[in-house]
Parts: C-alpha cells; sequence; structure tokens
C-alpha cells in the first residue's frame, strides 16, 4: 500500500489523512494560512471581500430605503369598504395603477386613531385600523373568475350554460320587455348605489326599486319594541361595563367591526375590566376569551333569554310587568332549560352576572341568532332582556339610533314578499344577490327565481358569478366598490364618504360599456324607457341634500355644488308577519365557522388568512359527538344537503358543544355557483380554490346527512409548534 | 377614538425614536395577550404589505385551547419573528445571509441565501419559511395580479419570478424595513384595530413599550434557551 498522496510532499503535497505531518508539513499549512488571512484582511479594506461579509451599517438606511409607491399622494383613492354592512372608510393604495393594497382612512376617527390629517400631502402617509376582511376586499377586485363580460342564459335555469352577449344583443333584450314594469333588487350592502337608484326609480314611473336592509332582524325586532320603524337598538361600547355578546363575534357580526374590536379588547384587556359574557354554540373568538361562556343549544335562544328573565324575577331585579314579559315567564323552567340545553345553575349564575351591570350592560345580537327562521322574534327576546336590565336607561349603554331615511325602509320585504306570494315579474333586475341569500327564506325565493313563469326576464348584475346570478337569464359584470366613483352613507347616516381621486374603473380592462358596471346599465335602460339619467349627477345632488358637500368640497373631494336636491322618499315600513318564538334544531345542529373573514359572501374569495395558514375545510365536532357517530379524528366525512355534499376532515374540539358540527361558512360553493359553467360551449375551469364550504341559511340541522368516507382516519395537515408559554400548552395555528 | 390615544403615542414615539442614532435605538415588541381579539387583521396586513405567497405570513395568529366543554377557553397569540438579541439563526448560516441591524432587527440578505434552511432548524419559534414559488391564483383559468406584483422587502421590488429571489430564499419578519426608512410602523401594528401590538424602542425607558412591559410584567417565548428575544408577551 502506497504511504503517498497524489501529489507527494516532497513536490508540495501533504501526507495522507492519519499519518504524521513532518515538520517542513506543518510549516508550509502555517505559512498558506497567515498568507490566505493577510490577504482576505487586505483585500477586505480596499473593499474587494470575498465570500460572506457583513454589511457596512453606516448607510443602512438608504440600503432599505428605495422607493415605497404605496404612499405616493397620486396613488391614494379614499373610499369606504362595502364588505360587510359598517361601511368603514378606507384608503386605497396604487402601484403602477393597479389596486395594490386597502388601508383605514386616516380621514376618519372610526378607524384612524389621532387626529385627523391636515392635507392630502399627510394623508397619504398615514392609514387607520381595518379588519382582515376589509384588507382582503382586494383580492375580490382581483378574482380570477371575475365577469367581464355580459352573458345569456343557455339551456335551463341554473344549468350553467352560457354564451357571450353583444352589447347590442343585450339592448335588444332589455328593449323588448321595456315596455313593462321593471323591478330593481339590491343588495344591502351597495349602500354607495341609493342615490343612483333613487333617480333612477324618479326618472322612470315604471320602475320600482327595493333596497335591501342591512341586518332585517335587528330592524324587525327594534321596531317590535320601540314602535317605531326608524329606530333600532344599537349598543354604545364605550359606555359599557359589560357586554353581552349573542350569537357571534363581535368582529364578524357587528355594524362597525373595527370599533367593536377595539372596545372589546379595551373592556378585556385595556384600562378598565369588564365582563364579558358570550353565548354561542361553539367557542366562537370572543366565547374563547369571556369570563361566561353559556354554550346554548342551536335555536334555543329565545329559551335562554326567558331563563335569564326568569332568573331576574325571582331574584328581585326586575319588578315590571307587561304582558309580553308574563308570556315569558309562565314557561316552565325545566322547559327552558330543554330548550336552551343549558342548565339551571349555570344561567343563574350568568343572571347574577348581568344584574349586576345595570345600565351598564350591552348587548349585540349577531347574524347566527337573526338569520335563523323565527330570528327576528329571538332578537327582540334578547333586546327585551337588555331593556329590562336597565340599559336603554339615559346615559345606558344601549340607545335607540335612528337610521338613514334612504336605509329606512324595508322595501325588499316587498319584492320578496310578491316573489313568495306567487306573483309573476316581468323583468327584474337584481345588483349582487338582491338580498335573497342573506334571508331567512332563501330556499323559497330562489326557487321563485327559478321559476320563469314567476319571473319572465332575470337579469342579474355581478361581479362574480353567484347562486343567483346562475339562475338568470342574463348577466352583466359588475365594478366592486373599490373600483366605483361613490357615494356612501352609512346605515346609521353617521358616516358619508365620497372618493376623492380619479376612477380606477380601467383596472379592470372590462371592455365598455361594462366599465361601469350597473351604473351603465341602469343609464342604458333609462335612455331605452324614454328618460335621461345620469348617475354622476345624481351622486353630486345626494352629497348636496346630505349637507356634508362644503365639508367635501373644502378637501377637494367634491367640486361646489349650487342647488339642494330632494329629499329621498321614505316607504312605510312593513314588518315582516310571522313572529313565533324559535325552536331548536331537532338532530346534529350545523353550525357556521364564521372566523377571521366573518361570514359574508364575499369571503368566498378570501384565502390570505384560511387554506395555506390554518386548517378551514375541517369539520369541528364534540369528542361526544364523533364517538356518538363512530367517527374518529382525521376522518374524511360527506357533508351535505341535497346534491351539494362537502368533504371535510374531523377535527375534534372541547371548543363546540356536543351535538352540533361546525365547518366553514361560505367559503368555497356555499355563495359562488356550485354548478359547471359553460360558456359558448367550452367549460370554464372550476376554481380549485373553492372546494370547501357551506351556505348554512339551507341547512340548519345535518341530521344522518354525515357519514365517514373509506380510508380511515389519517393525521391531519399540522402546523403545531410547541411555543412552550406559561402554561405549558401547545400552540396551533 | 381620541386623540390621546395609545396608536398616537405609539406614531409620536416611534418618530422620536428614528430621530436617534441607528446603535442607540433597539425596536422591540410588546403583545397584550388580552386585548388581542384573534381577528387576524394583523396577519392579513403583513401578507397585503409584504405581498408573500401562499403559506408565508410573518405575523401568524396562533391559538391556545385550555379546558373541557364546556370550561373551554381559548387565547390568541399573534407570532412574528422574536427578532432575538443572540438569534441562533444567524450563528447557523453558512453563508452569513441573515444577520441583525444595528436597531436589533434581524434581517435577510437574499442575494446571498443559499436556501440550505439551516436557520429555519435553529430557530427555536418557527419564525422563518421556505419561498418554495408558490401562487395565489395556482391552477385558476386567470392570473391573479397580486401573484405578479413585485415584493417591495428591504426597499427593493423583488420580481415574482422563478430562479429569482426571494424564491428558493428563506423568508422572514423584518420589522417591515421599507416602512421603518419611510417613518412607518410596521404594517401588522398600523393595522390592529385593538393595538394589542405596540412596537417602539426598548432603549427608550419612557416609551410605551416599556411601560407595558414593565406594568403587566410580561415575559418572552423560550426564555431559558438564552436566544433573548425582544417581543414581550402578556398571556
Amino acid at each position: 500500500m502506497s504511504r503517498r498522496s497524489t501529489i507527494a510532499p516532497e513536490r508540495g503535497g501533504f501526507a495522507p489523512a492519519g499519518e504524521p505531518v513532518t515538520r517542513r508539513e506543518f510549516g508550509r499549512m502555517a505559512g498558506l494560512l497567515g498568507g490566505c488571512a493577510l490577504g482576505s484582511a487586505l483585500l477586505s479594506r480596499a473593499g474587494l471581500a470575498i465570500g460572506p461579509g457583513r454589511p457596512d451599517f453606516g448607510d443602512a438606511d438608504t440600503i432599505f430605503r428605495g422607493d415605497y409607491p404605496l404612499d405616493e399622494p397620486g396613488a391614494i383613492v379614499l373610499s369606504t369598504c362595502l364588505g360587510c354592512h359598517g361601511a368603514c372608510p378606507v384608503r386605497i393604495s396604487r402601484e403602477g395603477g393597479v389596486l395594490a393594497k386597502i388601508d383605514g382612512s386616516p380621514w376618519s376617527p372610526r378607524v384612524f386613531e389621532g387626529p385627523l390629517p391636515s392635507g392630502p400631502g399627510e394623508a397619504a402617509g398615514l392609514r387607520g385600523a381595518l379588519c382582515a376582511r376589509g384588507q382582503a376586499r382586494l383580492q375580490n377586485t382581483h378574482d380570477p373568475y371575475r365577469l367581464v363580460e355580459p352573458l345569456a342564459r343557455e339551456g335551463a335555469r341554473g344549468a350553467g350554460g352560457w354564451s357571450r352577449l353583444a352589447p347590442s344583443q343585450l339592448a335588444a333584450a332589455l328593449e323588448a320587455a321595456a315596455e313593462g314594469d321593471l323591478f330593481v333588487g339590491v343588495d344591502p350592502r351597495q349602500q354607495d348605489r341609493q342615490a343612483v337608484l333613487a333617480a333612477f326609480q324618479g326618472a322612470n314611473p315604471r320602475v320600482t326599486v327595493h333596497l335591501g336592509t342591512s341586518y332585517p332582524w335587528l330592524v324587525e325586532a327594534s321596531a317590535a319594541m320601540t314602535g317605531e320603524p326608524g329606530w333600532i337598538l344599537q349598543p354604545r361600547m364605550e359606555r359599557a361595563h359589560g357586554v353581552l355578546l349573542w350569537g357571534s363575534d363581535a368582529v364578524a357580526s357587528g355594524p362597525d367591526p373595527v370599533g367593536d374590536t377595539l372596545a372589546l379588547s379595551r373592556l378585556r384587556g385595556g384600562h378598565r375590566h369588564g365582563l364579558l359574557v358570550v353565548v354561542d354554540p361553539r367557542l366562537s373568538i370572543a366565547a374563547g376569551m369571556a369570563d361566561i361562556w353559556l354554550p346554548v343549544r342551536p335555536g334555543g335562544d329565545t329559551a335562554l333569554a326567558w331563563m335569564l328573565l326568569r332568573a331576574w324575577r325571582e331574584a328581585g331585579h326586575i319588578s315590571e310587568t307587561s304582558p309580553w314579559l308574563e308570556q315569558a315567564l309562565q314557561w316552565p323552567w325545566r322547559h327552558l332549560e330543554q330548550q336552551s340545553g343549558l342548565g339551571g345553575r349555570m344561567v343563574r349564575r350568568a343572571a347574577e352576572a348581568l344584574a349586576e351591570l345595570g345600565s351598564g350592560l350591552a348587548v349585540r345580537v349577531g347574524g347566527g341568532v337573526g338569520e335563523r327562521p323565527g330570528g327576528a322574534s329571538a332578537t327582540e327576546a334578547i333586546l327585551r332582556l337588555a331593556a329590562l336590565g336597565g340599559a336603554t336607561a339615559p346615559g345606558g349603554a344601549m340607545e335607540p339610533l335612528r337610521r338613514a331615511p334612504s336605509t329606512g325602509r324595508r322595501a325588499d320585504l316587498a319584492l320578496h314578499e310578491r316573489l313568495l306570494d306567487g306573483g309573476a315579474i316581468e323583468l327584474l333586475l337584481l345588483a349582487g344577490d338582491g338580498g335573497v341569500l342573506g334571508s331567512p327564506h332563501q330556499a323559497e325565493l330562489m326557487a321563485a327565481l327559478a321559476d320563469p313563469r314567476r319571473v319572465r326576464l332575470l337579469v342579474v348584475s355581478a361581479s362574480t358569478m353567484n347562486q343567483v346570478a346562475g339562475l338568470a337569464d342574463i348577466v352583466i359584470p359588475d365594478t366592486t366598490e373599490h373600483e366605483r366613483d361613490g357615494l356612501v352613507q352609512r346605515w346609521d347616516g353617521s358616516s358619508l364618504v365620497r372618493p376623492a381621486l380619479p376612477s380606477i374603473l380601467s383596472e379592470t380592462g372590462l371592455p365598455a360599456p361594462w366599465d361601469r358596471g350597473l351604473d351603465g346599465l341602469l343609464e342604458s335602460i333609462a335612455q331605452l324607457r324614454g328618460s335621461d339619467l345620469d348617475c354622476e349627477a345624481a351622486l353630486q345632488q345626494a352629497i348636496v341634500a346630505s349637507g356634508q358637500a362644503d365639508a367635501l368640497a373644502a378637501r377637494g373631494w367634491v367640486p361646489a355644488a349650487e342647488t339642494a336636491g330632494p329629499p329621498p322618499e321614505v316607504d312605510p315600513y312593513r314588518p315582516d308577519a310571522a313572529r313565533s318564538p324559535a325552536e331548536p334544531v331537532e338532530g346534529l345542529a350545523f353550525l357556521t365557522y364564521r372566523e377571521a373573514f366573518g361570514g359574508f359572501p364575499e369571503s368566498t374569495a378570501q384565502y390570505w388568512s384560511t387554506p395555506s395558514l390554518r386548517r378551514q375545510n375541517a369539520a369541528w365536532m364534540h369528542q361526544a359527538t364523533a364517538e356518538e357517530l363512530g367517527i374518529q379524528e382525521g376522518e374524511t366525512v360527506l357533508l351535505g344537503y341535497g346534491e351539494l355534499l362537502q368533504r371535510a376532515d374531523v377535527q375534534l374540539t372541547e371548543g363546540i358543544r356536543p351535538g352540533a358540527v361546525a365547518a366553514a361558512l361560505g367559503y368555497g360553493q356555499g355563495y359562488g355557483f356550485d354548478g359547471r359553467i359553460t360558456i359558448d360551449g367550452a367549460p370554464v375551469p372550476p376554481d380549485p380554490r373553492r372546494q370547501i364550504g357551506f351556505d348554512a341559511g339551507q341547512l340548519w340541522s345535518l341530521g344522518d346527512r354525515i357519514r365517514a368516507l373509506p380510508g380511515g382516519p389519517r393525521p391531519l395537515p399540522s402546523f403545531e409548534v410547541l411555543l412552550a408559554p406559561p402554561s405549558g400548552d401547545c400552540a396551533r395555528i | 377614538m381620541s386623540h390621546d390615544s395609545a396608536k398616537h403615542r405609539l406614531r409620536a414615539e416611534f418618530a422620536e425614536a428614528l430621530r436617534k442614532a441607528r446603535r442607540l435605538r433597539q425596536w422591540g415588541m410588546f403583545i397584550d395577550g388580552h386585548a388581542c381579539t384573534g381577528c387576524r387583521a394583523c396577519q392579513v396586513a403583513c401578507v397585503a404589505e409584504n405581498n408573500t405567497p401562499p403559506a408565508i405570513a410573518y405575523m401568524v395568529v396562533m391559538e391556545l385551547e385550555h379546558g373541557s366543554f364546556p370550561h373551554t377557553r381559548r387565547h390568541f397569540m399573534p407570532k412574528p419573528c422574536m427578532h432575538c438579541a443572540s438569534p441562533a439563526c444567524v450563528l447557523v448560516c453558512p453563508v452569513a445571509a441573515t444577520y441583525r441591524t444595528p436597531d436589533g432587527t434581524v434581517v435577510m440578505d437574499y442575494m446571498k441565501c443559499i436556501g440550505c434552511r439551516y436557520c429555519m432548524t435553529a430557530c427555536p419559534y418557527a419564525s422563518r419559511t421556505f419561498d418554495v414559488g408558490d401562487e395565489w391564483g395556482e391552477g385558476c383559468h386567470a392570473e391573479v395580479p397580486y401573484d405578479r406584483r413585485p415584493s417591495p422587502e428591504y426597499g427593493r421590488a423583488w420580481p415574482r419570478e422563478h430562479h429569482t429571489s426571494p424564491i428558493g430564499n428563506v423568508r422572514k419578519c423584518h420589522h417591515c424595513q421599507h416602512r421603518l426608512a419611510h417613518g412607518k410602523l410596521p404594517a401588522c401594528v398600523e393595522a390592529c384595530p385593538a393595538t394589542a401590538l405596540v412596537f417602539g424602542d426598548l432603549n427608550d425607558p419612557f416609551s410605551l413599550v416599556r411601560e407595558k412591559i414593565s406594568h403587566y410584567g410580561a415575559h418572552r417565548l423560550k426564555e431559558e434557551l438564552g436566544n433573548e428575544p425582544t417581543v414581550y408577551y402578556r398571556t
């Protein structure tokens, strides 16, 4: 065996590993290393560092500075978020002419903390807080499945067959129906459309516009209590010593998500510690940090409200009498316990804690209660509970709030009743979903829309294909609120915002005349009907009528106007006839999972905090429920109703009432069109992101419509990370 | 919202700290677990600001569930990079692609990162993620515009193209360096409706972040490891 390396030591090489190093070799190695070190140091001094090295921080500020196009004053548009009914003022940033980011507007104390900016230049550098859903509305504007051209139905309604429709063909179709009555139904969140639609109705005698109503269950309950249709009972969180959140999370369900979040966090973690009681069958965000969590049986809300009242009466906290109260108190305690699914001890403890708050009790009723059948009467019982507790006393935490005249009517009921009563409509134009998907009578309304004998010609204006649009004869592409230059008035009339800078409609690349969405369509229809409609002028007129024109003009948002327009008409209030106590759901209850982005239809296209960062396509259930069903964690189950079946992976949790299953609401097919779509015979590939989710409006009870699929349990994809907080628990993403 | 609000004070102190020499300030964060309502506004703001791809958010809201039904509690814990004073990730990087700035932010040099992921293994807080080049519009029939929008990190417009940084690199929270350089708070701090995230100069004894830390007796995660995180929690 040779002991020589490839290059022998005597020729400048080194001894093989394991061989003793000679003195000559050692000297050679030491010299080489020293030379390298010296050379490196010299090169480094000369600014010619080789390999990894630490940067020189002397100019670190300039290293990171670069451009920041999001804050260029010319790239900012002030607008209003219509992601929910709250209508928060927002600041839109454009980058290269494209909508790039949405933040809270620094012009509004609702979302901005601190002195408001003195001018547009300063405002460009500031931004307010905004909820996750509002920020992620950017994804709706840039949805790859947006409608970009008008479509005409081919085949049966709802079958998913479409053909492209030229503007001239659309005009001809509308002209054919131009002589008859036109009904228009509007999604209640499209508040910026109200001025334009009022002008449209005023200019066309055979046009009836039905504006949707935000929080209809709250409107009805408040009207039943106060006898005044123009008022609703709202919590004033800043006055509250304690909050009773009934049915859902403040962030997800309230009309002021940002304000409620701040109020709740201050109540819980800020300078004052207040009581937080949450009623919800599942451990919602708020329920998880509540002082008292009342996991009510789904549908048992009215019974729980009556239990609390009865506990108050027995403890002597209330002495009033009224027919309504006496009726509520006559129910046997045991019956109420069965209905609510809660033990008397737990309820009495909560009643005592709430009674101590007195007029400092603020109550927020969420959509999970109101949107169910009988939701208005359950809401009424909860509001009466607050009133009897003293919350509506002068200076109390609940007070009647006058609603804006333009939204002070239940005109959507008139349209819905006409559809439900079997009356035929010649031409119906719906903006968005027309308020149908949020109605307690959603299934019946959808059946009416699917019947060509009931609605002869159905035209839907929408930004993406939703369930209602799927039934239409003609679909018109519409803009999102961030693309139109609109006027927005909050439902309580407290806020008025109009974008200051040029329209960003051109971003969508929609071909004319669809770049103006519904506005352009309304102007075309008005022209066909022999009238003249100018949507921009209607907006200006509404601004003047609002009395805020001077303030807006001073900021350069609107040109100074000269004349005041007529006040909008107010329709008489038409309360819903049925008012019966809600019955709890029989069998396995189905609950929605509405976190992060809330439960609104637009959540279907918002992904930034959901699928890739946390599991959202899970069927959440308690261990006891899983054992009863014979299902194990990690098994894939099929949940569903009708033909709509969804797969979900079973996830066990202690944060849900046994007997209930929770899954994502509207995340995916629930609110989007769930069938196959073809355009001119060519199939449109389905959105791979929308494969899960439910529309809880059609499903309250799962019954036996849940079964495990073959394959057995498998490990759930997990992002678990041990962070070892003081409690020693495992944190889970 | 009153004008003497916490966030207003935060902005004023932040502007004051920026006037100091870089070595004289040490950025730190206090996260109020009692004030956090789990709305995830910070998480979405981070994704929107840094234009990160799927599965990458530098600020992630974690959930903790305690107890058994019906005595169950739930807590939320926003978790950014801890920006440790003795960061394990920096020590293990073979090419010195990650380092700590003089004002206490652990940042990345995408031009040096070779994607070996040693730092991901070393980080005890799982605060680093690897960019494999995913896109939000994967499989959709049209392109999603924000997939193409360059990321603005470190004051550069990083194009979102394959074989180009930061695809193939490790990514992490950098306190929105590009915003700090323009005198703005990190995006997550600005977006939080509950002011549960307090960012400021730990060297300023009168700053809100120091006040909160001392008032609530805040703790740091995994202090026993000796990484000296600069993110403090109230739980």
